[in-house]
């Protein structure tokens, strides 16, 4: 073996290990798996196996079904190896003759990776239905040492899972013995199999079936020509066989060599070249030259494997769908997912009150107290209202739960929003995102959400959080501004003017500029609801406790700066609320899908890929440097099984 | 006319009629989307029965077909005992169709692309009723490629009627040429032959286990061409296989069989792509079922939301019912004294009411306060509110929309899982979703209306019986009459008898217009609280009864009508399936004949495709 393909059977260990790695790191770009690729099958079935091996050689009996392969075989195994049949589609498995002893020295098991292997007891076994791929084999004395020979199921049959077979022992065989007839030569599944095989430089012999002679030797170099013109089949060896079913039967039959091609040496293509008996095929078959046959059939292997269609087609593709996703991923992180202008606000009676209690919080002493029965006469007043306005108007709803109520509706606005524009991505028909979508938009994950979403809702402590805003947003006012009970006062003057107008937009990724207040319109003052009121009584009591002195005191300038204040509370409780939605809709609509994509974007800048990369540039600089050390192997020029050609490429300059 | 033949032509009737069902089906465009797929396999469909109407009663088109080398130009020329297409050892032979026909046969009545024909005729006898068309095979041409085999087959294929399947030991398990059979199976009958009978062995039982599954197979032939046509140019007659095979072409081809042949293809075809419209659309079953439950679980949640709160707010207001249960008490009793009181306080009543109006918080209200008037200021207030814009709760029920959409995003979704146009649940154009949720409302309102009005006539009737009326009239007067007694016993008598007793002072006019005024009150108060007696009852009952009824409208009128439509074009598919299956129980066909068991519709749309 040269030094080259042992070289070389190292790194297509490495790649197969690193491919497979790179399989199930791109499972989410939803390629076709591995194993539908023929130049991976390729790599599995002939390369792992045979570089690096000592030479044997695998030939292989192949063709349509019931034309005779089991025929030929047994007249080459010498006796009734494989069962034959009158009906089609008989041989369903894998028949294997190897040379006596053969099994100590290689391991059958490792050459033929994707088989079962049984030991041959039976003709009839590889006629039997089943599942499994076997592969009957057993040792016979009249065969050379390190060749194997096989018989295969058919390539054309409904039994589709005879072609996986036959096409698994195609890749694997170094010869093979095509059977042909005349009423198969040219069928559509015959010359896509060959075709495969002259891409994949077999030795290839021709035995053509079932010929009617002498009427069919004018026809058969037609026959041949068609058949090579299809397949690019280039046949070393031509054979015809006599259409004699007594003698196939009792495996008698007689074949003829024929050569070919026809008109290179001869002027009559119909002309015998010589009448061989039947024995002769098979010393005709120990007369290969091996180790040429076998460097042949790797290089070209090989070659098919860091072919643009090979492993550098498959790179290609996952990068090519990893930039879909790269693009799915910049199409939902670049669009708003939801914008919201109407995010409700809470009525600012509802803050004034919250700012009051911590003030009160705040106070100590007499001055507590002071305050304290002040209030209850104010809170007294308004009690008094408040009833009266209950009579009038029927029982109202806390605010509190008036404004959940009017954010349950900003929620639905939202959420109807985000699933009109996620529709909107479903038809701009990304292949990748449309089924992702197409179940998020449905009915289940729709109810799902909305329960979720509502039973947060309701279980928010709206009351805490205004109270905690409130809260961190006074203390640092107090730190700030040491005049801070002065502006407190101004509050119900402010509370009548301060209505930010708040627009939300929800980002997939990240929440680009979620809970951003944008826009500080002060809008209509007229708010002058129930609540307000008793705020306004509230504060009579306050004002009649501190005496007038402040009101004059304070500037025009210190409103506004009030009002800023107090609207900032309103801003930073809607930002909070609208997150928290944001949030919700991240985690329980889209779940991991926008990480998902990134991760899959990111695939081609992985090391695995990288590696790969790397790996078969190399495959192809050194099967370079063997092509230039061994240029164009002719078959039959060397007969020597072990000649090493490592020594011409060590010297080979760069 | 004899019975059979008039049976015969009844049979045909319907399956014309059966086509023109088929084509009013496949008409117009749903909302429903694979309905809409499945109208144009059947529209595909139809465009096929139709070339095969036009020659319904032309000789039937007889095709070869089997794989290359399987002898099928051979057993043409045996059968017609001539050599008129080239049969031969090099595959392909045979490229062009050759079309054999009798002389006397008139091509135009078959409708045939002659063009892409190569014309022979043949005065042979097998050729009276029959044309032959010898076909190029399926095999060779690895794919349809433009002027390869397998594209110049399966363009001609649709025009045949009965398929010469020839196959041989080496091929009768091709898996490309039982492919093609499938697609070319399809509205035809198949007559099976092995070949090459000098040279290869019997493996009849062996390819009739093959096709079994998917075809019935009465008869496969097995014979021997080359040496048929040496026999008959020789003068002897065929025998064998190969003489019933000339039979089976003869007579069971013959003329009077060919409407009936035809038919039965035509029905194949219709009743394979019916099977697969009603397979199309079965896999949308649960999920419209799903829809539907959705769409009226959520009408139930809207009407009971609704009744609920018609409920509490027309047990809120008292005072109103009192109102117009009094106003129906006085229309009911005419003129008395206690019913002149109570239309005083009623009137009374109306002024207040009628201040009220502007005050009535909801459609509830509205409607106990009366039709008339509430009506217009209803449409009015709608009016004002879609002007509006936005605004935060519509008001008439005090049930704000969040149910409806919240309704409208749920069924969104099972519109998309169900195939249809999610528009359906969208609002209609212009029409703000609030005003729709007002549109149901006041439907439901308008049904409230009616029954608020039986009530009150119900509740007057019985709370106000002649018993309850004499007894207050009997009080009323009783005050009158003790107050007139004592005047006129003082008035009369006393001042009379006794001098000393004086006329009764103004004062006690005044305090006994005093009295008469409580007196009143407490009889108009008891009377009133007598009159809502069972009026609880009488409003849950009611609310309960509205909430049961089904409302005409619905939320979604369009989805609903859609839903609707669905399921007629559903309920017509089957009626046409199950008529197809009947008619193809009796259009039988000669038992000589094979045929697919079941065609799947993709062959045969990928057939018709190709017309």
């Amino acid at each position: 073996m040269p030094i080259t393909f042992v070289q070389c059977a190292q790194t297509v260990q490495e790649l197969h290990g690193l491919l497979s790695d790179l399989e199930q790191q791109a499972s989410a770009l939803h390629i076709d798996r591995l194993d539908s690729f023929e130049w991976h099958q390729l790599l599995e079935q002939k390369l792992l196996p045979q570089l690096g091996e000592d030479a044997f050689l695998v030939a292989a009996v192949v063709g349509g079904t019931n034309i005779g392969k089991s025929v030929l075989f047994n007249h080459l195994a010498g006796f009734r190896a494989s069962a034959t049949s009158p009906l089609a589609s008989g041989t369903k498995h894998v028949t294997c003759l190897a040379p006596d002893g053969f099994d100590q020295s290689q391991n059958l098991a490792a050459i033929f990776p994707d088989f079962e292997l049984k030991q041959w007891s039976d003709s009839e076994q590889a006629l039997d239905e089943s599942e499994t791929d076997w592969m009957f084999w057993r040792e016979n004395d009249s065969l050379l040492p390190n060749l194997l020979v096989l018989d295969t199921p058919d390539i054309d049959s409904d039994a589709r899972v005879n072609w996986k077979r036959a096409d698994k022992i195609r890749r694997t065989a170094d010869v093979l013995i095509a059977v042909l007839t005349q009423q198969k030569y040219n069928d559509a599944a015959v010359k896509e199999f060959f075709r495969r095989a002259a891409a994949e430089e077999k030795f290839v012999l021709v035995v053509f079936n079932q010929v009617h002679l002498p009427d069919d030797e004018s026809y058969w170099p037609l026959w041949m020509n068609t058949f090579c013109d299809e397949t690019g089949i280039k046949p070393q060896f031509l054979y015809l066989a006599p259409h004699d079913r007594q003698a196939a039967e009792s495996n008698e039959l007689e074949f003829f060599e024929r050569c070919w091609p026809a008109n290179q040496s001869n002027t009559n293509a119909g002309e015998v070249v010589g009448q061989k008996a039947g024995r002769q095929l098979r010393e005709d078959l120990s007369a290969l030259k091996f180790g040429e046959i076998k460097l042949q059939t790797l290089h070209s292997a090989l070659d098919l494997i860091a072919a643009p269609d090979g492993i550098p087609g498959y790179l290609r593709r996952v990068k090519e769908r990893s930039d879909e996703f790269r693009s799915a991923s910049e199409l939902l992180s670049t669009h708003k997912l939801a914008e919201i202008d109407n995010w409700p606000m809470v009525r600012n009676g509802l803050i004034v009150q919250k700012i009051r209690n911590w003030w009160q919080g705040q106070r100590e002493g007499w001055a507590a107290k002071v305050h304290n029965f002040y209030n209850s006469i104010g809170s007294g007043i308004t009690r008094g209202w408040k009833l009266v306005d209950e009579q009038l108007r029927g029982p109202q709803t806390p605010p509190l739960e008036a404004y959940r109520a009017r954010e349950w509706e900003a929620v639905l606005d939202t959420v109807d929003e985000v699933y009109s524009r996620l529709n909107w991505f479903k038809e701009l028909g990304n292949p990748l995102l449309q089924p992702r979508l197409e179940a998020l938009l449905g009915a289940t994950t729709r109810q799902e959400l909305l329960e979720h979403i509502r039973r947060k809702h309701e279980s928010a402590d709206l009351d805490r959080q205004l109270e905690e805003l409130v809260r961190a947003e006074l203390s640092t006012f107090r730190s700030e501004s040491p005049e801070w009970y002065r502006s407190l006062r101004q509050l119900d003057a402010v509370a009548a003017a301060a209505r930010p107008a708040v627009s939300i937009a929800l980002f997939v990724t990240g929440f680009g500029p979620v809970g951003n207040a944008v826009g500080h319109i002060a809008t209509e003052t007229a708010v002058t609801s129930a609540v307000s009121v008793a705020g306004d009584v509230a504060a009579g009591g306050v004002t009649a406790a501190v005496g007038e002195t402040w009101i004059s005191s304070t500037a025009s300038s210190g409103a506004a700066w009030m009002e800023a204040r107090f609207r900032r509370i309103h801003e930073q409780f809607i930002a909070q609320r609208a997150s928290w939605l944001a949030e919700l809709l991240q985690t329980h609509l889209l779940g991991s899908l926008p990480e998902e994509l990134a991760e899959a974007a990111m695939i081609p800048e992985s090391p695995t890929f990288q590696e790969i990369q790397r790996l078969v540039a190399t495959l192809t600089v050194d099967m370079t440097l063997a092509d230039k050390a061994n240029p164009e192997p002719s078959v039959g020029a060397i007969d020597n099984l072990n000649e090493t050609p490592g020594s011409e490429t060590a010297s080979q300059p760069t | 006319m004899p019975d059979a033949e008039l049976a015969q032509l009844e049979l045909f009737a319907q399956v014309d009629e059966l086509a023109r069902r088929l084509q009013q089906w496949s008409e117009g465009e749903s909302p429903w989307q694979p309905l809409n797929q499945s109208r144009a396999l059947v529209r595909r469909l139809l465009t096929r029965l139709e070339t095969m109407r036009v020659r319904l009663e032309a000789p039937l088109v007889i095709a070869t077909f089997g794989g290359t080398g399987t002898g099928k130009s051979s057993l043409v020329n045996a059968i017609v005992a001539v050599e008129c297409t080239k049969s031969g050892r090099e595959r392909p032979t045979t490229t062009c169709p050759v079309l054999i026909a009798h002389s006397e046969t008139e091509l135009q009545q078959l409708n045939l692309p002659l063009e892409q024909f190569e014309v022979v005729r043949v005065d042979s006898s097998v050729l009276r009723d029959i044309v032959i068309l010898d076909c190029p095979d399926p095999d060779t041409s690895e794919t349809e490629t433009s002027g390869s085999n397998l594209e110049i087959l399966r363009r001609v294929l649709p025009h045949c009627d009965v398929l010469l399947y020839a196959s041989t030991q080496q091929k009768y398990r091709s898996a490309r040429v039982l492919d093609e059979l499938d697609v070319a199976s399809a509205g035809c009958r198949l007559i099976f032959v092995q070949t090459h009978a000098d040279t290869d062995e019997d493996i009849r039982d062996d390819w009739r286990k093959v096709l079994g599954e998917r075809y019935k197979i009465p008869d496969v032939f097995f014979v021997d061409s080359v040496t048929a046509l040496a026999e008959q140019q020789s003068g002897q007659r065929p025998r064998g296989d190969f003489a019933k095979l000339q039979d089976l072409l003869t007579t069971r081809l013959a003329a009077v069989q060919r409407i009936q042949i035809r038919r039965a293809n035509l029905l194949d075809l219709t009743s394979a792509t019916l099977t697969k419209c009603r397979k199309q659309l079965g896999e949308f079953d649960p999920a419209i079922t799903s829809l539907e439950e959705t769409l009226s679980e959520h009408r139930q949640k809207l009407t009971r939301e609704m009744s609920r709160e018609l409920k509490s707010q027309l047990s809120a207001c008292s005072h109103l019912w009192e109102q117009r249960i009094l106003t129906q008490v006085t229309t009911l009793w005419g003129s008395s004294p206690f019913s002149a009181l109570l239309r005083l306080h009623s009137g009374l009543g109306a002024l207040l009411t009628s201040a009220s109006l502007y005050r009535a918080r909801s459609g509830a209200q509205l409607a106990l306060i009366g039709a008339m008037q509430g009506t217009r200021w209803l449409t009015a207030r709608q009016k004002e509110k879609s002007a509006e814009g936005r605004f935060e709760e519509l008001a008439t029920l005090g049930i704000n929309d969040s149910l409806v959409r919240e309704a409208r995003l749920l069924i969104g979704g099972h519109l998309i899982d169900s195939g249809m146009d999610p528009a359906l649940a969208a609002p209609q154009p212009g029409e703000d979703a609030r005003l729709e949720t007002a549109r149901f409302e006041s439907e439901f309102l308008s049904n409230a209306k009616q029954r608020i009005d039986d009530a009150i006539e119900r509740l007057a009737k019985r709370n106000s019986g002649i018993i309850a009326r004499l007894w207050y009239e009997f009080l009323l007067l009783l005050f009158i009459g003790f107050v007139l007694f004592r005047a006129g016993r003082n008035f009369f008598w006393d001042t009379v008898v006794d001098p000393l007793v004086k006329v009764l002072p103004m004062d006690f006019y005044v305090s006994a217009g005093l009295f008469f005024g409580l007196w009143s009150v407490i009889l108009v108060m008891s009377f009133c609280r007598r009159l809502k007696r069972g009026l609880n009852s009488e409003i849950s009952t009611m609310a309960d009864d509205v909430a049961q009824q089904k409302l005409t409208g619905g939320l979604f009128p369009d989805l609903e009508s859609a839903i609707e439509n669905v399921h007629r074009d559903r309920h017509r598919l089957e009626e046409m399936s199950s008529t197809c299956h009947r008619l193809q129980g009796n259009v039988a066909t000669s038992s000589e004949l094979g045929s697919p068991r079941q065609l799947n519709a993709e062959t045969v749309v990928s057939a018709s495709s190709s017309d």
